[in-house]
């Protein structure tokens, strides 16, 4: 017994709602590429219809997969080696562009640069490969929802033997969708088909790749595959296929196809499978025995045997487990409801199906009985509007016995769901009629209806660490050469330049891990993209913990380090009031500056009583706008509160913003005092932006005196300012500010220089990516000022 | 000239046929290829190609046996100088007729069709015109030459063959393609100057014949090995883009 792993993927075709959204991220994450427009790694087929190319199925056309000779043995349909080499010099059963399609773009320059005329212009499609104009007449899914069915789906291969059974008339039609990528088989033909060996099995995972060093040319794969999921290059002449995402399987992502999936409905799992049987497996002499050949092939992951023999096989302890939680095993061995797609060219596939079950219900209901009753649901079966004998065409050689047992599975699901689902007690009996257990049936139905991502992909990462893969890390002391991880400075695994410069980053499982935390997690994570676990450097904030040129972000340039020392030493010397002292204040100012509400009134004797605690020269502006709030009515309080702070740019009560304005520095600017909170130990949840004045102010006053005020003489400025202006409109609320800003160091030299050239400037405006426009009239205040209210600087 | 013209310009020729094989296959390999246009047009490549490629075999099995085989042993088999004269002739002008019967369609096919026109490059086009001479040469030779013997009776087996056998000793007999007539030497130099660009064209696809096909097993497995400087991964890097040493 040799055991192997392979990943392996289902697609529940029940879900399958034709949006082609696999086939679009597949073609712009790998053949967008000239010499690969006609290339689609995955497509998805309107079944009944003809396939992508047309007609690929008629293997008696196209002789692709493998065929069983008389003598038990099996052999390329095609060809063996010698038939091979002698038609290697023109294939004879290679598909031209025609079958396929010939590629086309359309005349865009004339759209674009059509001149003034009476009729509208259009843009006429042009063939990619001739560059002449041509008529599109057939596409990549030119029969996509049945278009054009009674000219071409009639041709369906698969309808052979049942034409009677399929109408095309419109209201007795059928319809579902068949997504389609490589099958990565076990028994490859493309891969034997090739005469210079370029296609080859990974032991690893199974993934089939075509080597392109190894490539010649030779484009005997593409009749090979009887999938024709291999296509040649034309431009660089060398065979392509699907190669199952391999960059992103190998460190735990889906496939592309996969993860885009509107329907959700893709799985990908590990399988492990005795390889010794696959060549007996694929040459059983009926075809419609190669289904359950295939599955005697697969290995049961929880058998401690297999288990041990994989171990001894090489696989790895994480694959293993993997290979237990893997949602493709339980599919197809343990609820069994996948089925090969066309087992019968022998390659053993493995990319596994489970068949639709036809929209039933109406009919059914229509009749007038209870539609999802078990009892009827089962009988419907037999009469579905999909054939069950064309599903068995595809699935299973023409055997429709697995194809029924798969829907009744299905439908007895919806029946017991629907059951429990109403309050009924089912009881095991809807299971055990479909030879299934009350738990399978459910687990099963959690499978395929509302799984989450990390039940439906089970990837492990690859392993690198079979020898000493990991130097880096794994045989040295980090610290002996530069640029390992845990060396500081420049030789941080980031060059002299920034972080883009210096020696390639190993793409190692950790390093993508850490990537993806930090575009995801929502607090910075410390190192950046060159080293895991490298600290936070301080005083080098920047985006997301990347090194940036020392600049603090959201201050005026001119303020260099010396001011900001002398800052910080001034702040540490001048006179503070005790905590206490400091908190109450700011409690109250925080307080006093909320919109005014009943439930403020109410507590304005309390203020008075907290201010009692206060020096005079603290106390003095409490009291003052508690009285004028007491005295006024609620009404036209608010209507002041709102007219104060709400409309005009000068009375905001948001520090960052007279700052940073409305740059991206204020997004910065904002995380950096939500980390300060949560530094602090403070959870912050509310609604509000983190620095709105009376949230500094609580945060203070509740968790942390000296990261507040911290914050509030960095944005001293911006504090000034507000008090500035709201004296200058003679507020009420002025004296809230007055309060805070009395509870700071007196302002000196740097600061009041600052505060003046704010009062100037007013908050910095975003200017990137503006210049195409700055010629735009519209733009430009001078030409066209704004209303007065509006107008920049109207509140001064 | 005699010196240059047969001593000097073939062993260059070989030279960039040797190292420039060398150096394709070292930096080259995803430009090695045959670059095959079967997908843009095969009516006539069903049956140009192979009309021509067996031609060449057949035409490349003549040569050996010309050329490389030398005329005592084919006397010591018993074989008659006659014998061989019919031999070769009735062997090598359906080969050679084949080859040109095979590059004339493809040759028409290549500029006729559009995407095939399209996708020749001036490197093909620059193979095609050495590759067409040498093969009409060849052909002159062998029904002008050979078989209606204009100019005189010539035995190519006593001349052309002994100064070719002689280049890979490196004692070349100059002396003996000075005295071959016009036609034969024509297509020696045409073929030495295919043979220098050789490397540089598609034509390396010939190296690429895959007789290892018979003796393989039919599906390829490989496993990812680490490489020291490389990691983890199924090829050595490329120079240059090894993983940063110590």
């Amino acid at each position: 017994m040799k055991v192997m792993a392979q990943m392996a993927m289902v697609m529940n075709l029940d879900k399958c709602i034709g949006c082609h959204t696999c086939s679009v991220t597949c073609k712009q994450a790998w053949t967008n590429r000239s010499g690969t427009e006609y290339v689609w790694f995955n497509n998805v087929e309107t079944r009944p219809g003809l396939g992508y190319p047309r007609g690929y199925e008629n293997q008696d056309e196209w002789k692709g997969g493998w065929i069983r000779k008389a003598d038990g043995r099996i052999t390329l349909r095609a060809g063996g080696r010698f038939r091979k080499l002698a038609t290697i010099f023109s294939n004879p059963k290679m598909p031209s562009l025609q079958d396929y399609y010939e590629p086309w773009t359309y005349d865009y320059d004339t759209l674009l640069n059509a001149p003034a005329q009476k009729n509208f212009p259009v843009a006429r499609p042009y063939s990619i490969i001739s560059g002449k104009p041509m008529n599109v007449s057939w596409s990549a899914n030119w029969d996509d929802d049945l278009g054009g069915s009674k000219e071409h789906a009639v041709k369906d291969e698969m309808l052979k033997g049942i034409e009677d059974k399929v109408k095309f008339e419109f209201e007795q039609t059928f319809m579902f969708y068949l997504p389609r990528i490589c099958e990565h088989c076990l028994n490859p033909s493309c891969a034997a088909s090739c005469p210079s060996g370029a296609i080859y099995k990974r032991s690893e995972d199974g993934i089939v790749l075509v080597d392109q060093d190894r490539c010649r040319g030779w484009r005997m794969c593409i009749s090979g595959c009887p999938y024709k999921k291999v296509y040649f290059n034309h431009k660089t002449g060398k065979a392509e296929k699907c190669t199952f995402c391999y960059p992103r399987i190998e460190v735990g992502l889906p496939t592309v196809c996969s993860e885009t999936c509107v329907g959700r409905l893709r799985y990908i799992g590990l399988v492990l499978y005795d390889a010794d049987q696959v060549l007996a497996a694929a040459s059983v002499e009926n075809d419609t025995d190669l289904y359950a050949a295939q599955r005697a092939c697969f290995l049961d992951p929880a058998d401690p045997e297999v288990r041990k023999a994989a171990r001894a096989a090489g696989i790895p302890q994480d694959w293993i487990r993997a290979a237990q939680r893997s949602p493709v095993w339980k599919l197809i061995n343990t609820y069994q409801v996948a089925l090969p797609l066309h087992p019968e060219y022998r390659t053993m596939p493995m990319v596994w199906y489970i068949p639709p079950l036809s929209p039933v219900v109406d009919v059914i209901r229509d009749t007038g009985h209870d539609a999802e009753d078990a009892g009827n649901l089962f009988a419907a079966i037999e009469a579905l509007r999909i054939p069950v004998e064309y599903l068995a065409n595809l699935f299973t050689a023409g055997d429709v016995a697995p194809v029924e047992g798969v829907l009744r599975k299905l439908a007895a699901m919806r029946s017991y769901m629907r059951e429990r689902t109403l309050g009924h007690e089912p009881g095991p009996a809807i299971a055990e009629a479909v030879g299934m257990s009350e738990e399978d049936l459910y687990e099963m139905f959690r499978l395929l209806a509302i799984a989450k991502y990390a039940d439906r992909y089970v990837i492990p990462p690859a392993h690198a660490e079979q020898a000493h893969a990991l130097e880096e890390l794994a045989t040295d002391c980090a610290l002996d050469f530069d640029g390992g991880p845990g060396m500081g400075g420049l030789g941080a695994g980031s060059g002299p330049v920034g972080e883009g410069s210096g020696a390639l980053t190993p793409v190692a499982v950790e390093n993508f891990r850490m990537l993806k935390e930090r575009q995801t997690a929502d607090s910075l994570v410390p190192g950046g993209s060159e080293g895991a676990g490298q600290p936070a450097q301080l005083g080098r904030q920047g985006y997301a913990g990347r090194s940036l040129p020392r600049r603090h972000l959201g201050r005026p340039r001119r303020e260099g380090r010396i001011a900001m020392w002398r800052k910080r030493l001034r702040m540490a010397t001048s006179h503070r009031l005790p905590d206490p002292q400091l908190r109450t204040a700011w409690a109250l100012a925080a307080l006093l500056l909320d919109y005014p509400s009943l439930a403020l009134l109410e507590r304005l004797p309390l203020v008075r009583r907290a201010a009692g605690d206060l020096p005079a020269y603290l106390a003095d502006p409490v009291c003052r706008l508690a009285d004028h709030l007491s005295a006024t009515p609620l009404e036209r309080l608010q209507r002041a509160f709102v007219e104060t702070f709400d409309h005009t740019r000068r009375g905001c009560l948001y520090l960052t913003y007279f700052t940073a304005g409305d740059t991206r520095k204020r997004g910065v600017a904002l995380v950096q005092l939500k980390q300060a909170y949560r530094r602090a130990g403070a959870e912050f949840t509310s609604d509000e932006l983190p620095d709105h004045l009376c949230v500094v102010l609580d945060f203070g006053a509740e968790y942390d005196v000296d990261g507040a005020w911290r914050i509030l003489n960095d944005y001293r400025a911006s504090l000034e300012v507000l008090r500035i202006s709201l004296q200058e409109k003679v507020s009420p609320w002025a004296d809230a500010i007055v309060l805070v800003s009395r509870t700071l160091p007196e302002l000196a030299g740097d600061d009041a220089e600052q505060i003046a050239r704010l009062i100037e400037a007013g908050p910095p405006a975003e200017d990137v990516g503006l210049a195409p426009y700055g010629d735009d009239p519209r733009l430009s205040e001078h030409l066209n000022p704004l209303p007065d209210y509006l107008a920049v600087g109207a509140d001064r | 000239m005699t010196t240059f013209l047969w001593v000097i310009f073939p062993y260059l020729c070989l030279t960039s046929f040797v190292i420039g094989h060398y150096w394709r296959y070292r930096y080259d390999k995803f430009g090695w290829t045959t670059r095959s246009s079967q997908l843009y047009e095969d009516r006539l490549l069903r049956i140009g190609s192979p009309l021509f490629h067996f031609g060449m075999l057949g035409v490349l099995a003549g040569h050996i046996i010309g050329l490389v085989i030398p005329q005592v042993w084919t006397d010591a088999l018993g074989l008659s100088r006659h014998a061989y004269h019919v031999l070769a002739l009735a062997a090598g002008i359906p080969a050679g007729i084949a080859a040109v019967a095979g590059l004339l369609i493809l040759i028409y096919r290549r500029r006729m069709t559009g995407p095939v026109f399209s996708a020749t490059t001036n490197n093909d086009k620059a193979m095609y015109a050495v590759l067409g001479a040498v093969i009409l040469l060849g052909i002159w030779n062998t029904i002008a030459g050979s078989w209606l013997q204009f100019g005189g009776e010539y035995n190519y087996r006593d001349g052309v063959s002994p100064y070719f056998r002689s280049i890979f000793t490196f004692q070349p007999k100059a002396e003996l393609m000075a005295q071959a007539p016009l036609g034969f030497q024509l297509h020696a130099l045409g073929a030495f100057l295919l043979f220098a660009m050789w490397p540089f064209t598609r034509l390396v696809h010939v190296f690429s014949a895959p007789i290892g096909y018979l003796t393989r097993p039919y599906v390829v497995y490989r496993s990812r090995d680490v490489r020291p400087g490389a990691g983890v991964g199924t090829r050595a890097p490329n120079p240059g883009w090894e993983r940063s040493a110590r």
